[in-house]
């Protein structure tokens, strides 16, 4: 790929020439990394790239980089607006700033470094993946995670792990309140490992240890086979 | 969806801080917010004379001052046209709020179709149907000590100037709203408000917030008194920022579901829906705060 096709000036440019571009550089091949500059935190920007590409942004982005990906690498040197990285299927998003709300909405695999702070309901249904936040997590951190990991080397704020079904929360500071239904929990070996592996790829010096874990307390989304009466008046 | 930002300077040279064209940038970058209608609220140096402004039908000319004094019993003078409507000046006999509201109804009634926008020592408000960039010619040169902006996407109401915000907190002098969100309880507080013998200029639901902070206020609350009375009377959601002569306050709903970002230096806070708006406004290397779930707050000018 030529040296000039490799860094693109995203000012006058719409956003579909931008997302254009991108994709014609993933078509490229697996080895292609791109420059973008000038992203004046405007909205979806490298939307839908489903092949893998190298991304670098600097600047602050707006709403919903990164939405809609599978396989990209991406770092961006700023903060970004609401729903980053949603519904991400695999690859790396990596912020050094802070994010705003909804980051990793939805996301099925892949990990999500924030080394500022995230906005409220991180991780909100989240299906696979792991987020790692390096500062604090706002309001509903984790709401209805189905699966997945959040780690949170900060403090969390209100109604954290709310409605969780299997997903689960590693967090290093304060918690404000647990959510409906979430419960501390022991962490075991697994947790461990998981842990030191997502702190190496944070410039947090923390140790695995100094976490605690919430997880569901299983009493919302379970019911009791024997009530059908009930459930039949539903159906 | 709907934008919002709102702009004060600290300090000396306060009146002659540029409030217009601050709002008239940060507005440009949320204009992808909404394009039904948009609006400014300025607050410049207080004048002796309380005036008042009003919105006439498109088309329709200022009605001669002689038949306009008798619809409201000489307790207006010093008509002035404007391009919508006309300001006039205000009596300082007309002080209390039941004697506004009187006023006001004597304009409306009187003159079908016309509405009262704003009232007030030092707040001005400008509406448009359409884009924001309409009224840049008329609000960007203007300065002041603060303000307050909208970029409507009408979810509800009609679109009008009446319903276009920010809307006068009627009929309290010098305090105006800019809304967010949607108060899902308007209907029944209007009821009760109402019952009271307070009026509106619209059926749209924002409205209802800046009456009922004014109500406040004019028992002797402060604004940040007024703010903790209010904010738990309102159902739905809502990002806000209320202006006053005092200075600026903002609220968010306990959900956090409309975003609201704040930059603050010694010289000026910035408020807006989305950081590219502080962005434009003060370069890249801000920082950038948010208002949390159930936060309200206020900044005095002085």
């Amino acid at each position: 790929m030529g040296e000039s096709l490799k860094t693109l000036d995203c000012a006058g440019l719409t956003i579909r020439q931008i997302n254009s571009f991108l994709k014609e550089a993933a078509d490229h091949g697996p080895d292609t990394a791109v420059t973008l500059i000038n992203p004046d935190s405007r909205h979806n920007i490298a939307v839908g790239i489903t092949k893998p590409l190298d991304i670098l942004i600097e600047g602050n982005v707006g709403y919903y980089c990164t939405g809609l990906c599978d396989g990209v690498t991406v770092k961006i040197n700023g903060d970004t607006g609401w729903g980053l990285a949603e519904n991400m299927m695999s690859g790396l998003v990596m912020v050094s700033g802070s994010a705003g709300s909804s980051a990793g909405a939805t996301m099925r695999g892949g990990r999500l470094i924030v080394n500022g702070d995230t906005g409220s309901r991180c991780g909100i249904a989240m299906k696979g993946g792991t987020i790692v936040v390096g500062g604090n997590a706002g309001y509903m951190t984790g709401f209805m995670m189905q699966k997945g990991n959040i780690v949170i080397c900060g403090d969390a704020g209100e109604a954290l792990g709310d409605s969780l079904y299997e997903g689960k929360l590693y967090i290093r500071g304060a918690i404000r309140s647990l959510g409906s239904d979430a419960v501390e929990a022991e962490l075991n070996a697994d947790d461990i490992e998981m842990l030191a592996t997502a702190l190496a790829e944070v410039s947090i010096d923390a140790s695995p240890s100094d976490f605690r874990k919430v997880v569901s307390g299983k009493k919302l989304y379970n019911f009791n086979t024997k009530e059908k009466e009930i459930w039949k008046l539903a159906l | 969806m709907c934008g919002i930002a709102g702009i004060l300077y600290f300090g000396k040279a306060e009146e002659q801080a540029p409030v217009g064209q601050a709002l008239a940038t940060m507005s440009q970058c949320l204009q992808h917010r909404g394009a039904d209608s948009a609006g400014v609220a300025v607050f410049g140096s207080p004048n002796i004379k309380t005036s008042l402004q009003v919105v006439l039908p498109a088309g329709m000319l200022l009605p001669e001052p002689q038949l306009i004094d008798g619809y409201v019993k000489g307790f207006l003078s010093g008509y002035r046209p404007t391009d919508d409507g006309f300001t006039a000046n205000v009596s300082p006999l007309v002080t209390s709020p039941s004697s506004r509201t009187e006023l006001v109804a004597a304009i409306e009634q009187n003159i079908p179709g016309s509405v009262v926008t704003s009232l007030g020592n030092s707040l001005t408000i400008y509406k448009t149907v359409g884009l924001v960039q309409r009224l840049f010619p008329t609000v960007s040169p203007l300065t002041g000590t603060h303000g307050i902006a909208h970029l409507r996407l009408a979810t509800e109401s009609r679109i009008d100037p009446a319903h276009a915000q920010p809307f006068w907190g009627r009929p309290y002098a010098d305090i105006a709203v800019t809304h967010n969100g949607h108060i899902t309880n308007y209907h029944k507080l209007r009821q009760k408000l109402e019952a009271r013998d307070l009026t509106f200029a619209s059926k749209n639901d924002s409205e209802i917030i800046g009456i009922l902070i004014g109500e406040r206020l004019a028992e002797g609350r402060d604004l940040s008194g007024a703010l903790s009375d209010v904010i738990p009377t309102l159902d739905g959601s809502y990002s806000f920022i209320v202006a006053t002569s005092q200075g600026l306050g903002v609220a968010r709903d306990p959900f956090a579901t409309k975003p609201l970002l704040f930059v603050q230096t010694d010289e000026l806070l910035a408020i807006a829906s989305e950081q590219q708006a502080l962005h434009r406004l003060l370069g890249e290397h801000i920082r950038i705060q948010e208002i949390q779930p159930k936060e309200f707050r206020t900044w005095v000018k002085a």
